[in-house]
């Protein structure tokens, strides 16, 4: 058994971050335009994420749970554009939103600004609300810096 | 009971196959199938994912069951061969676990029970070779996944021409000695039934 830090992925400098959230509408939106919004959203995120310094895009992953149904969306980078599946059976005003975004080459906290700030500009873009409910940091012995994140760490005070 | 690993890189489709073959071995087989799958997160999605299914799931959360959280998925074995008592296990560990850790923690957990360690079932993401290979540490890690393989799924072959699947089992054949390939698409069924063949150990269906 191994502590936390000496976990299998630490060594190949993976990051990770989970967000649970709410997503709000003023109005009702049918599938479609959630399945954009989904999909836009995990490229926004990817090319964020690479922006960042990301070498290498694990798998951005989404879940949006509603009482008509659910949509999930996922990408292995922007360059790969996102998979939608499943479908929202009447338009809906409310729903839970899951992110899970695990890229290699940036720290957390990088992570994690990449994913929510992408989240709440897409959100404003599609006219949506996104409140945040639970997180989670995960992958936090971070080893593998970026060319970016090296220089920043070596620049004199 | 027998427990299978259904291992790959991130974002190699693992999901969609396991709920793919989990559906058709307990709807066209009859058999009790129970899904683990494990997120480093607490936040899980793949959960989610597979609890619509209808399906036995249990989520593994908090770390890696290949080390971390090792003891929890022994456990797990445990718990579930005493009160579900599935004919199979479907085991989707995380994208960067180590498919031969997840077979000894198995193996670990069987100790009591009535558990056979199957195969160690590795996708191969066909969509994004060089991606896989290139990079230095990301390439350690998938050729290490790969080399633990009793099969090696050629994964989303419905997005790739004939050339591409070629040049992914060299890729591969470059860092395992004699794989066993099966060409697999979860989204349209190509392969299906030849992965269906090696978990029930049968002659290939043709």
């Amino acid at each position: 058994m191994k502590n936390k830090g000496e976990a299998c992925y630490v060594e190949y400098g993976v990051s990770g971050y989970g967000v649970a959230t709410k997503l709000l509408s003023q109005e009702a939106i049918e599938s479609d335009k959630l399945g954009d919004f989904l999909k836009d959203l995990m490229v926004e995120i990817a090319e964020r994420c690479q922006k960042a310094g990301a070498k290498y895009i694990g798998h951005i992953k989404s879940h949006l749970q509603t009482s008509q149904g659910t949509l999930r969306a996922d990408t292995i980078g922007a360059r790969h554009g996102a998979e939608l599946h499943g479908h929202i059976q009447k338009p809906v005003k409310t729903g839970e939103l899951v992110i899970n975004s695990i890229v290699q080459g940036i720290p957390e906290a990088k992570v994690k600004d990449c994913t929510l700030s992408a989240a709440r500009e897409m959100a404003k873009k599609y006219n949506l609300q996104i409140e945040e409910v639970e997180e989670h940091l995960y992958f936090d012995e971070y080893e593998y810096l970026s060319e970016a994140d090296k220089l920043d760490q070596e620049a004199p005070v | 009971m027998e427990i299978i690993q259904i291992a790959g890189f991130l974002g190699c489709g693992k999901t969609t196959l396991l709920l793919r073959i989990a559906g058709i071995l307990s709807e066209d087989y009859g058999l009790r199938v129970a899904l683990v799958v494990n997120e480093i997160g607490s936040i899980p999605v793949d959960g989610k994912v597979m609890e619509e299914s209808g399906m036995k799931v249990k989520e593994l959360g908090g770390g890696c069951i290949c080390c971390e959280i090792a003891q929890s998925f022994a456990n797990t074995v445990v718990i579930l061969a005493r009160e579900f008592q599935p004919d199979l296990v479907l085991v989707e560990p995380t994208g960067v676990a180590i498919p031969k850790q997840v077979k000894l923690v198995a193996a670990m957990g069987g100790r009591d029970t009535q558990v056979e360690v199957g195969p160690a079932i590795v996708l191969f993401d066909s969509s994004r070779p060089e991606e896989l290979m290139d990079d230095e540490l990301m390439g350690m890690l998938v050729k290490r996944q790969l080399k633990d393989a009793d099969v090696v799924v050629i994964s989303k072959v419905d997005m790739v021409d004939r050339s591409r699947i070629e040049e992914c089992k060299q890729l591969v054949a470059d860092v395992v000695k004699n794989p066993r390939f099966i060409e697999v698409s979860a989204i349209k069924g190509t392969g299906v039934n030849e992965l269906i063949d090696v978990i029930l150990k049968r002659e290939p269906s043709g």
